[in-house]
């Protein structure tokens, strides 16, 4: 059980609104993390910190065990080692809600673009692992199309094999289904559920409870950006102790 | 009617302009010292502006003189924008297809400037490869073309960028109207350090028998009308005054003969091309 | 409309056509290199040079192509000291003055075009960019750039045809492009109307192979916007 990824006593602020408020996370190796809460709650915040998309003006990010450097800037912090940052970055997975695939490229040059760009892996190979990728995530037939030309679940899926393609050590999935028409939402979960059963570790921000209960190791409810209630799925939907925790899953229940 | 539409659209245009106040419109260029030049404040000045002024005056007319570019002069006139061209215009055989001319007011030859010490000489062979700068459209022009064809020839729309360039160093020589030349550039502070090389043009095939009034084809009337007023000026001393203005030496050269009342361009004259 | 004359001097017009497409054609390359360089600079928000860029692209889309070409042509060569500097043997010629001005008017032109591309791409791709480990300098060269060279693409192809139109001003300081050979031909035979319908008419035609060039240009890299396979 190795730590992939660990943040401690974060805290993020946008103005004088501060959306962290000191939150510790820790991420093991074959941990799936289900971050949940209201919007507002601050969890896309948090996980959007996990590879310093937002930078957190207090806490420490350990990646692989590894600390990411970071230096006093006018408002706040920045990135004190450039290439140690792209270095970690190019060891976590993002996938966004918006998918976030680059329009101008194809479906097969999205999955290679980061391999052979970033990782300096030969074409050739990561053609090769582009296919493989395609394949397990089910989009096959579509390496020459342009994302415009898919529909959204295809090119989520497509996102995730981009991901995959860099060998993450942890995925990062913000709110992976929200955008899609709700008959689509189906077959990208199914890819993330095969994942969780490969044992990958991976964080998740996502609004479907039964899912999350479904693929959870852990569930982190965050709420005004502190942690209400964290713990296994059966204690924490079953055994609910927060007032605010059990009010979020009633109203989530409704819809 | 050879081009009928243009000349109906060019009719129109000249149709649209302001009617014209003054008896005459004469189209002067402006960018010619010491025959046309546009003073600092903005005025005409110069040997052909003082010269049209007194031919109107003693033809009893009131003119307009406008402002025109050389490219472009001819068109002015014979799309009626204006009546007469009084702009240093050499009579030559190729012109006298398109417009008519009165006599000369003036007659003076061609000339090379080149920088002083250049060692030039002013013979095909002496100028081959050399980067020589005329002013477009000019009898100059021609002449380069006909009998210099070695010569670099590099063409401007006035004679004042021909030397403007010259001065600073882009030509070897100019070829040009000698009195141009002499008063608007070489007497200049630009022309300092230039001087003339290769004596004077004046090959009759290029170079014609002077400067007439350019008049519409036909126009008989104005063309009388403007001879008369020429030989006038000659005859007291009001052509003189203006001479002397510009010029320490006469630039009418040599009288016309005693019957000449139309311009006579050399008879073995070869349109030049 | 004496249709010899215009025959007689084809091949003069055809060196004008040369003329006009190698001086517009490497304005343009240079104009297009130095203005990737300022877009960068503007959306990068690099101190000083930010300024730089921002003067320079307002005096050059703020003056008339035909003013800036005078004061290089005629201005600079007022000065002793220009005409005794290293300078001189370059600006002495007029394809070069002409180039230089071109290059510069258009870069301005561009920059700008190609910087509103750039802050027109879509946050997330950047994003995502950022988020797999790209250095600035692999997003600028793989995602920002190749995104926005095609988001500029039909802005741009009115810029070149606006770059070759605009290139006519050349005949001022005495080259022979396409227009040059035009008025000469009119100067020279006394003539209304021969050089200019020529010019008028090669100038078309050129035009028409360029915008027509353009749009294969735009059918090849635009087709990711094009949803020609029906979705799922």
């Amino acid at each position: 059980m190795t730590l992939r990824l660990s943040l401690s006593g974060i805290h993020k602020r946008y103005g004088d609104f501060e959306v962290l408020k000191g939150v510790s996370l820790q991420a093991h190796s074959g941990d799936v993390i289900v971050l949940i809460g209201s919007s507002g709650s601050g969890k896309s915040t948090l996980l959007r910190c996990c590879n310093l998309l937002e930078i957190p003006e207090e806490g420490e990010i350990q990646i692989t065990g590894e600390t990411v450097k970071l230096v006093k800037s006018l408002h706040g912090r920045k990135p004190g080692d450039a290439r140690q940052l792209q270095r970690l970055r190019s060891k976590l997975g993002f996938v966004f809600q918006s998918f976030n695939l680059w329009a101008h490229m194809t479906v097969l040059e999205n999955v290679i673009e980061a391999p052979v760009h970033v990782k300096g892996l030969p074409k050739r190979e990561a053609i090769e692992k582009a296919r493989d990728l395609l394949a397990k995530v089910g989009v096959v037939g579509k390496e020459d199309n342009y994302p415009s030309q898919l529909s959204g679940g295809q090119q989520q899926r497509v996102a995730i094999a981009r991901a995959l393609a860099m060998d993450p050590e942890a995925m990062l999935f913000d709110e992976p289904t929200s955008a899609l028409d709700p008959e689509l939402v189906g077959e990208v979960l199914k890819v993330i559920r095969d994942l969780a059963a490969e044992g990958r570790t991976m964080l998740m921000v996502t609004h479907e409870m039964n899912f999350a209960r479904e693929v959870a190791s852990e569930i982190v409810f965050l709420h005004q950006g502190v942690i209400e209630e964290q713990g296994a799925p059966e204690a924490v939907f079953n055994a609910t102790r927060s007032e605010r925790l059990k009010q979020f899953l009633a109203r989530a229940a409704q819809k | 009617m050879r081009h009928a539409p243009l000349t109906a659209f060019a009719a129109l245009l000249a149709f649209a302009a302001p009617a014209a106040a003054a008896d005459l419109r004469i189209c002067v260029e402006g960018a010619y010292p010491p025959f046309s030049e546009i003073s600092p404040s903005g005025e005409l000045i110069g040997f052909d502006i003082d010269m049209a002024k007194a031919l109107c005056d003693e033809m009893g007319k009131s003119c307009d003189l406008v402002a025109t570019d050389w490219d472009g002069i001819i068109e002015s006139l014979n799309t009626k924008k204006c009546d007469a061209i009084i702009a240093s215009m050499s009579i030559t055989p190729a012109r006298m297809e398109v417009v008519d001319f009165t006599n000369k007011y003036y007659h003076t030859p061609g000339a090379f400037v080149a920088e002083k010490g250049a060692g030039l000489e002013g013979t095909p062979e002496g100028l081959a490869g050399k980067r020589v700068g005329v002013q477009r459209g000019t009898i100059h022009d021609d002449y380069m073309v006909g009998e210099f064809p070695k010569a670099n020839l590099v063409r401007y729309g006035t004679q004042e960028e021909a030397t403007a360039d010259l001065a600073v160093g882009r030509l070897d020589a100019v070829a040009a109207d000698k009195a141009t030349l002499d008063l608007g550039f070489l007497r200049s502070a630009d022309g300092e350090g230039f001087e003339f090389f290769g004596g004077d043009q004046a090959v009759p095939k290029y170079h014609g028998p002077g400067a007439g009034v350019a008049i519409r084809k036909g126009d008989e009337e104005l063309k009388q009308a403007f001879n008369a007023a020429i030989l006038a000026l000659r005859a007291d001393d009001r052509y003189k005054t203006i001479n002397e203005k510009y010029f320490p030496y006469d630039v009418y050269g040599a009288e016309e003969g005693e019957g000449g009342s139309t311009a006579a361009p050399a008879e073995e004259a070869v349109p030049a091309e | 409309m004496n249709f010899d004359l215009i025959f007689r001097h084809a091949p003069d017009l055809l060196r004008g056509v040369w003329t006009t497409l190698w001086l517009t054609g490497s304005s343009l390359a240079v104009g297009l290199v130095l203005a990737v360089i300022c877009a960068v600079i503007l959306t990068e928000r690099i101190p000083v040079l930010e300024w730089l860029v921002r003067g320079f692209v307002y005096v050059f889309r703020g003056t008339p192509l035909l003013v800036q070409l005078y004061l290089v042509y005629y201005g600079l060569s007022q000065f002793p000291e220009i005409r005794r500097s290293f300078l001189w043997p370059w600006l002495r010629e007029p394809w070069f003055c002409a180039l230089l001005v071109f290059a510069l008017n258009t870069a301005a032109y561009t920059t700008e075009i190609l910087r509103g591309a750039i802050a027109n791409l879509r946050r997330g791709e950047l994003e995502a960019a950022v988020a797999y480990g790209m250095s600035p300098f692999t997003r600028l060269r793989r995602i920002v750039l190749p995104a926005a060279f095609r988001q500029a693409l039909p802005q741009y192809s009115n810029e070149v045809v606006f770059m070759l139109h605009g290139s006519a001003i050349a005949s001022v300081i005495t080259i022979q492009d396409i227009l040059g050979v035009g008025r000469t031909i009119n100067a020279r035979y006394y003539v209304t109307y021969e050089g200019f319908v020529s010019a008028a008419v090669l100038y078309l035609a050129v035009t028409f192979v360029v915008v027509a060039i353009f749009r294969q240009l735009e059918k090849r890299l635009m087709r990711h916007l094009a949803p020609v396979a029906a979705p799922r």
